[in-house]
């Protein structure tokens, strides 16, 4: 047998598979309906929830007490699942951060990547970088790091307590001191984890987790998903944009995705001030871009810049690690993506061409 | 404190939900059957799709303006896929498992061969392989859908293929 023969030979076993199984039957559609329950014990665990939740309210200051996991041992961190499964997440009214109800009272709402969750307003945003740094938090906080990587918290230190999120795709692991509890849910493209030391009130984890919801758009107002991740287009954003002529821009918010699993939000930030004024100037001056390579293969890395004009936002896709070229563009004509817009932008010089271009 | 029982998908706009409405009447069907080919079995492939469609419907004006649902749609489904497989979801349902009675071994046929062998594979491969050989996709296409380099989308399938050649060679020596 030829090794060509073979390989017909198993291409037409993969078509002949796929065409066997025509007939069998398909999954349902179920647009805005709730999935429905593969383990039917999920249910009976909600019901459950719900009457923990109702006999709270009819006695306050049971609600904790019920609710609560049973308490490690001394100089024992313990971990437990959220009381209410992903599964049954699927479908919740996915809305603006913007349009979020009101939080409850001493709440507010964060959010990361594509989910919120309401959070005791008086946990400060921290970003900690270094779980084994000598200086860690020593009150509650929100830690307020969106990258991958596995999270490893606490470091084997005792922290307050805090909330932190990660890809659900990650695994997380807490090496906290001391007793208390951790608690995590996925939802989105995301799984929010808990830590509650012994010393804070148990609930508070399972309200955080019972609080999230899917949002379409951050605060800042990038929408979580966008059609910049999305490859092989070479139109741009709509409405187009004229950089060369670019004028009167009031602000600009820039917002990062990463191309993958999810392909989501990443992060935004506000460009103001000089680095604005550095920005315009910058976007102005960037000359059109020569024929680039692969356009179905943009890079993992894409930002939408929305600039705030008294026309409207205005946006303009920059894809700062594409196989060889990298560009921008506010229109039907890529520009290049100069070392002066990439240095406005805060993005990273990389080694196949972007943001090397004076 | 907000709640789960919102369970109704609502676009801002009427026109905008009629017009996801009636893609979907048209292409259901056919992002059924991929959900299924990639996950190999009606539960997964019901949930996968589900959260397709979540993550579609919210923007779908803007991604139909480019002409792209359908591969946005697949990408969303092949990402779902993912992302159950590496969340260790990668059971079997039992139901949809082809039975072959070991006394009748040698009535194994390639394309049964093939099927048991997309149970094995990555769901990324796995999508590859559904779009090379269900669709008939250029890799060009494939590579835009799954959302990595053409090159890649090329050594998923040709990965595949190579898996069932060897197959191919353990069931009949």
């Amino acid at each position: 047998m030829t090794r060509d023969a073979g390989t017909d030979r198993a291409e037409q076993a993969f078509r002949d598979a796929f065409a066997d199984h025509l007939g069998d039957p398909l999954p349902e559609v179920m647009v805005g309906q709730r999935r429905r329950p593969r383990r039917p014990w999920l249910w009976a665990a909600v019901a459950a929830v719900v009457l923990v939740v109702v006999l709270a309210v009819a006695r306050p200051g049971t609600f904790s007490a019920l609710l609560a996991p049973a308490a490690p041992s001394e100089g024992q961190a313990t971990r437990s699942a959220a009381s209410l499964p992903s599964d049954l997440s699927t479908f919740p009214v996915p809305v603006a951060f913007a349009a979020l109800p009101a939080p409850e009272p001493g709440w507010r709402w964060v959010s990361a990547r594509d989910v919120a969750a309401q959070v005791p307003a008086a946990w400060v945003d921290r970003r900690v970088t270094d779980w084994c740094a000598a200086e860690v938090p020593t009150t509650p906080f929100v830690d307020t790091w969106t990258g991958d990587g596995n999270p490893a918290y606490g470091c084997g230190k005792a922290l307050p307590a805090f909330v932190g999120v990660h890809p659900v795709s990650d695994q997380t692991s807490f090496g906290v001191e001391g007793p208390g509890q951790s608690w995590s849910r996925d939802m989105g493209s995301v799984t929010l984890s808990v830590w509650t030391p012994g010393s804070t009130d148990q609930g508070i984890g399972q309200k955080i987790l019972m609080s999230m919801r899917l949002i379409t758009e951050d605060a800042r107002g990038c929408a979580v998903q966008t059609a910049a991740v999305t490859s092989q287009h070479t139109s741009g954003p709509t409405p187009t944009t004229d950089l060369a002529t670019l004028t009167g821009v009031d602000s600009a918010v820039l917002c990062q995705y990463q191309k993958g699993t999810g392909s989501t939000l990443l992060t935004s930030s506000v460009i103001g001030g000089q680095k604005l004024t550095d920005l315009v100037s910058a976007l102005r001056a960037a000359p059109p871009e020569g024929p680039h390579c692969a356009l179905y293969y943009l890079g993992t890395d894409v930002r939408v810049l929305r600039l705030h004009t008294a026309a409207g936002i205005r946006e303009v896709f920059v894809y700062p690690n594409g196989c060889n070229e990298n560009y921008l563009t506010a229109g039907a004509t890529p520009r290049e993506l100069t070392s002066a817009v990439c240095q406005a932008l805060g993005v990273a010089p990389t080694a196949n061409g972007g943001c090397t271009k004076s | 404190m907000t709640g789960w029982e919102g369970t109704i998908v609502r676009a801002p706009g009427a026109e905008r939900d009629d017009d996801f409405t009636a893609w979907l009447g048209r292409e259901s069907n056919g992002l059924a059957r991929f959900a299924l080919f990639v996950t190999g079995n009606r539960d997964d492939a019901q949930d996968v799709l589900q959260d397709a469609l979540a993550a579609i419907h919210p923007q779908y004006d803007q991604v139909a303006a480019r002409g792209e649902v359908g591969a946005y749609a697949r990408r969303a489904i092949s990402n779902a896929a993912v992302s159950r497989w590496r969340k260790g979801r990668r059971h079997v349902v039992l139901a949809d498992v082809d039975r072959t009675d070991p006394d009748h071994a040698d009535q194994v046929t390639d394309s049964v061969l093939a099927w048991r062998l997309c149970a094995d594979l990555p769901p990324d491969q796995r999508a590859a392989v559904v779009l090379r050989f269900y669709e008939d996709r250029s890799f060009a296409e494939i590579a835009d859908i799954l959302g990595c380099a053409e090159a890649t989308a090329r050594s998923h399938v040709h990965r595949a293929v190579a898996k069932l050649r060897t197959r191919f060679e353990g069931e009949r020596p």
